[in-house]
C-alpha cells in the first residue's frame, strides 16, 4: 500500500541548541493503520509529532505527505486541511468556548459541512461532552474535558492523517475505550492514518504496528497481530 | 468573514485588556476633539472680536502740520473732514459699517425757541445770513440719526412716530407747546447754506420746510442755570440723517457737521481704506489709523489658552501613543499562545494579521464614537468656561466697537452692522475635523498594532506554541 506519511533521515534541534532531538528518523505511515509511538519522557516523541504536523520543518532529511516534502507546500493549508492534530498539551483558545473552539477550526479548514455548530455539537456529543459543557469557555474546562475537545477538533475536518499525543492521559478508563474504538474505527472504516504517542500499554495494544523511540530514533519496528 | 466574527468576539474575550487599551484610545480621541474644539472656539471667539473691536478707523487730524501749513487762524475749519467726504468715505466696500450723526444750527423767523423768553430779548440773536437782511430769528438745533435716548429712556415718543421719510422730523413736547404745533403740521427753518457760486465761506439762510411726525417727551433735568436755547435740549429737532445731507437745491448743501466712525471689515484692510479715502479727497493732515491696541488685548489671552491647549493635545496624543504602543506590544505576547493555536490550526498569517487589525479596528471605531461624543459632551462647557472668561477680559477692556460707540456718543448701533457680542458657541465639529480624528486614531491604532504584529509573525508556530508551553 501507498503511505501517507513517511519519514527519511529526519533529524530536528531545536533553535539556539546543538542537541539533534531527533536524529536520522525514517518511517513509512499507511492509511488505514493505526500506529503506536513509544519511549521515555524526552525521548523525542512530542517533537516528531511536530515536525508530522508541519508546525515546524525538519533540520535535515524531510518528511514527505502523499509524496511531496513538506518543505515545498503549503504548511498551512496542510495543517488545515490535511492533518487532525491533538496536543498534548491541548493547545485550545482558552477564552473561548468548545463549541467555538470547533467551529473555528471548522472555518479555517473550509469545511463544507453546512451546519458547523450542529456538527461541532454532535460531534462533541459523540466524544462525551454535553452541550452545556460545550458552550463553556476552555479555562471552565478539566484537563480530560479539554482533552475530549482536541480530539473533536482533530477529527472536526476530517484529515487524512491524525496524530495524537497522549491522547487518553487524561481520562477515565471507560471514556478512552471510546476514544480508542472512534480512533481505531477512524483508521479501519475510514481510512485514515492515525498516529498516536503513549505511554498506555493498551494503547499500543490496539496499534497495528508500534514504534519505539530512543534518543531521537526508532529502535525497532514490531508488528502486532 | 469568520475572522470578523472571530475578532468582534475576542473583543469581548479579552475585555480586560480591551477595555485597558479602549481608555487609552478614549482618552486620546476625546482630547483631541476637546483640543480642535478649543481651537476652533479660540478662533471663533477671535473672529468675533475682530469684528467687534479690531475694526474702527481712527482718522484724526494732525495738529501742528495742519497748523504750519495753513497757519492759526485757519487751520481749524481743516480739522474737520467736510460733510461730502464723510459721506463718500461710508461707501467704501471695506467697511463693515458706519456709524454717522450730524448736526446743523437752524433758525426761524416765526417760531419760538424753548427757554428763550428767560433770555433778554437782545438774545434773540440776528440771523445766519450774511446778506444784510437781519430778520429776528429763534435758534434750533438738527440731529440727524441721534436715536439712542429712545434706547436709554431719556426721551420717549409721545405722539406719531419717529421720521421715516425724507423731511420729516420729531419736535419735542414743550416746543409744539410753545408754538401750538401737533403731528402732521409743516414748519419751516432757515439754514445756513454754502453758496458755492459766491466763495466757499459764504453763508445764506435757505428756507426748508419739515413735516412733525411726531412729538418726543425729553426726561432730562433742565440743569442749573439756564442754557442758552440753541443748547436747550427741548429745542432739538430729530431727524433722520438723509433729511439732512439731501441737498436743499441747486447743488446747495446746507452747512452740517457731520461726525462719523468707520468699522473695517478686516483690520488687515486699513491700507487699501486709506488708500481710497485719501483718494477721495482726505487731506494729508489727517491720519489715518486703525484700533489694534484693544484687540490685541483681547485676542492675546485666547491665544495663549488656544495654545495651551493645542499643547496639552500634542502632550496626551504623544503619551497616549506611547502608552498604546507597549500596551498593544505586551498584549501581543501575551496573544503569543493564541496566536501560535491559530497558526497550528491551520490559519494563515495573512488572516492571523487580518483578525488582529479587526478587533483593534472594531475597538477604535468604538472609541471613537465614545470619544466623540464624549469630547463633543466635555467640550461646551470648557468652551462656554473659555469664552465667559474672555467676556470678561473683554468686558475690562475699553471696547471700541459700534455698539461702544453708540454708547460713549448717544447714538443708536447700525442694526446691520452692530453683531450681538458673542455670548454662545454652538461647540460641534465640522465632518472634516471627524475625518481627520477618525483618520488620526485608525493610523495610531494600526501603528500600535503594527509593532506587535510584526513581531508575532517572524516565528513558527511550533516556536510560539513552544514558548507558552
Ligand atoms: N523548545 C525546546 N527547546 C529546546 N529543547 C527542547 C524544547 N522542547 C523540548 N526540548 C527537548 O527535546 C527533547 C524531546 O522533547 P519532547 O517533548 O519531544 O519529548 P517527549 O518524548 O514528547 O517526552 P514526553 O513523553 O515527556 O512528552 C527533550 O530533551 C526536551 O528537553
Ligand atoms: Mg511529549
Amino acid at each position: 500500500m501507498m503511505s501517507v506519511l513517511t519519514l527519511n533521515n529526519v533529524t530536528y534541534s531545536y533553535e539556539g541548541t546543538n542537541v539533534y532531538v531527533l536524529d536520522s528518523v525514517s518511517a513509512s505511515f499507511e492509511a488505514g493503520k493505526v500506529y503506536a509511538i513509544i519511549g521515555r519522557s524526552g525521548a523525542g516523541k512530542s517533537t516528531l509529532l511536530s515536525l508530522i504536523a508541519g508546525l515546524d520543518v525538519s533540520t535535515k532529511g524531510e518528511i514527505l505527505y502523499n509524496g511531496t516534502d513538506l518543505k515545498e507546500i503549503d504548511r498551512d493549508e496542510y495543517r488545515a486541511k490535511g492533518i487532525g492534530v491533538i496536543f498534548q498539551s491541548y493547545n485550545l483558545l482558552t477564552n473561548a468556548t468548545a463549541i467555538e473552539n470547533i467551529v473555528l477550526s471548522m472555518n479555517i479548514s473550509e469545511s463544507e459541512v453546512t451546519n458547523k455548530k450542529q456538527f461541532a455539537y454532535d460531534l462533541l456529543q459523540k466524544i462525551g461532552i454535553d452541550k452545556t459543557t460545550a458552550d463553556r469557555k476552555i479555562l471552565k474546562l478539566s484537563g480530560g474535558e479539554q482533552q475530549r475537545v482536541g480530539i473533536a477538533r482533530a477529527l472536526s475536518h476530517k484529515p487524512d492523517i491524525i496524530i495524537a499525543d497522549e491522547p487518553t492521559g487524561n481520562l477515565d478508563t471507560d471514556t478512552e475505550n471510546d476514544i480508542l474504538k472512534i480512533l481505531i474505527s477512524l483508521a479501519h472504516d475510514e481510512g485514515k492514518c492515525v498516529i498516536i504517542v503513549t505511554h498506555s500499554k493498551e494503547v499500543a495494544s490496539i496499534a497495528d504496528e508500534i514504534l519505539a523511540m530512543t534518543d531521537g530514533n526508532f529502535e525497532s519496528t514490531k508488528t502486532m497481530d | 468573514m469568520y475572522i470578523l466574527t472571530n475578532a468582534l468576539k475576542n473583543l469581548a474575550r479579552n475585555k480586560g485588556r480591551n477595555i485597558l487599551v479602549g481608555l487609552v484610545l478614549f482618552a486620546i480621541i476625546a482630547a483631541t476633539v476637546v483640543g480642535f474644539v478649543i481651537n476652533n472656539t479660540a478662533s471663533a471667539v477671535i473672529d468675533d472680536f475682530r469684528t467687534r473691536f479690531g475694526s474702527q478707523v481712527s482718522i484724526t487730524p494732525d495738529m501742528e502740520v495742519a497748523r504750519a501749513r495753513y497757519g492759526d487762524l485757519a487751520y481749524l475749519p481743516r480739522a474737520i473732514i467736510p460733510p461730502d467726504q464723510a459721506l463718500a468715505f461710508a461707501e467704501s466696500r471695506y467697511l463693515r459699517g458706519h456709524i454717522m450723526t450730524a448736526l446743523k444750527s437752524v433758525g426761524s423767523d416765526y417760531l419760538h425757541a424753548v427757554g428763550e423768553a428767560g433770555f433778554t430779548p437782545g438774545y434773540r440773536i440776528s440771523g445766519l445770513g450774511m446778506e444784510g437782511d437781519d430778520p429776528v430769528i429763534s435758534r434750533f438745533r438738527v440731529m440727524g440719526n441721534m436715536w439712542y435716548e429712545f434706547e436709554t429712556g431719556e426721551r420717549l415718543l409721545l405722539e406719531g412716530q419717529m421720521p421715516q421719510a425724507v423731511g420729516e422730523a420729531m419736535i419735542s413736547h414743550e416746543l409744539a407747546e410753545l408754538n401750538d404745533l401737533s403731528v402732521g403740521d409743516e414748519i419751516m427753518m432757515l439754514h445756513a447754506a454754502f453758496m458755492p457760486e459766491m466763495g466757499a465761506m459764504y453763508l445764506r439762510n435757505v428756507p426748508i420746510t419739515y413735516t412733525v411726525s411726531g412729538i418726543y417727551l425729553d426726561m432730562t433735568e433742565i440743569g442749573g442755570g439756564f442754557p442758552a436755547p440753541l443748547n436747550h435740549r427741548r429745542n432739538e429737532m430729530l431727524t433722520a440723517i438723509d433729511t439732512m445731507t439731501n441737498p436743499i437745491g441747486d447743488g446747495v448743501r446746507a452747512f452740517l457737521i457731520i461726525s462719523a466712525t468707520y468699522y473695517l471689515r478686516d483690520p488687515a484692510y486699513l491700507p487699501y481704506f486709506e488708500a481710497e479715502i485719501r483718494e477721495k479727497g482726505l487731506a494729508d493732515t489727517f491720519r489715518v489709523s486703525a484700533d489694534e491696541a484693544s484687540f490685541r488685548a483681547i485676542v492675546e489671552p485666547v491665544e495663549g489658552l488656544r495654545s495651551v491647549f493645542i499643547t496639552f493635545v500634542i502632550i496626551v496624543l504623544a503619551l497616549g501613543s506611547i502608552i498604546l504602543v507597549l500596551l498593544s506590544w505586551i498584549a501581543i505576547r501575551e496573544r503569543k499562545y493564541e496566536i501560535g493555536v491559530l497558526r497550528a490550526m491551520g490559519m494563515k498569517k495573512g488572516k492571523v494579521v487580518k483578525g488582529l487589525l479587526y478587533e483593534m479596528g472594531a475597538l477604535t471605531v468604538i472609541c471613537l464614537a465614545l470619544g466623540l461624543v464624549a469630547g463633543t459632551a466635555a467640550s461646551q462647557p470648557v468652551a462656554d468656561n473659555l469664552l465667559r472668561q474672555q467676556v470678561e477680559i473683554a468686558g475690562r477692556t475699553t471696547p471700541s466697537g459700534p455698539q461702544a460707540a453708540g454708547l460713549l456718543h448717544g447714538m443708536l448701533p447700525l442694526p446691520e452692522d452692530a453683531p450681538e457680542p458673542l455670548s454662545e458657541i454652538s461647540v460641534h465639529l465640522g465632518a472634516p475635523v471627524m475625518v481627520q480624528i477618525a483618520t488620526v486614531s485608525v493610523l495610531l491604532a494600526f501603528v500600535a498594532s503594527a509593532v506587535g504584529i510584526v513581531n508575532i509573525t517572524r516565528y513558527e508556530p511550533i516556536k510560539i506554541l513552544v514558548e507558552r508551553n
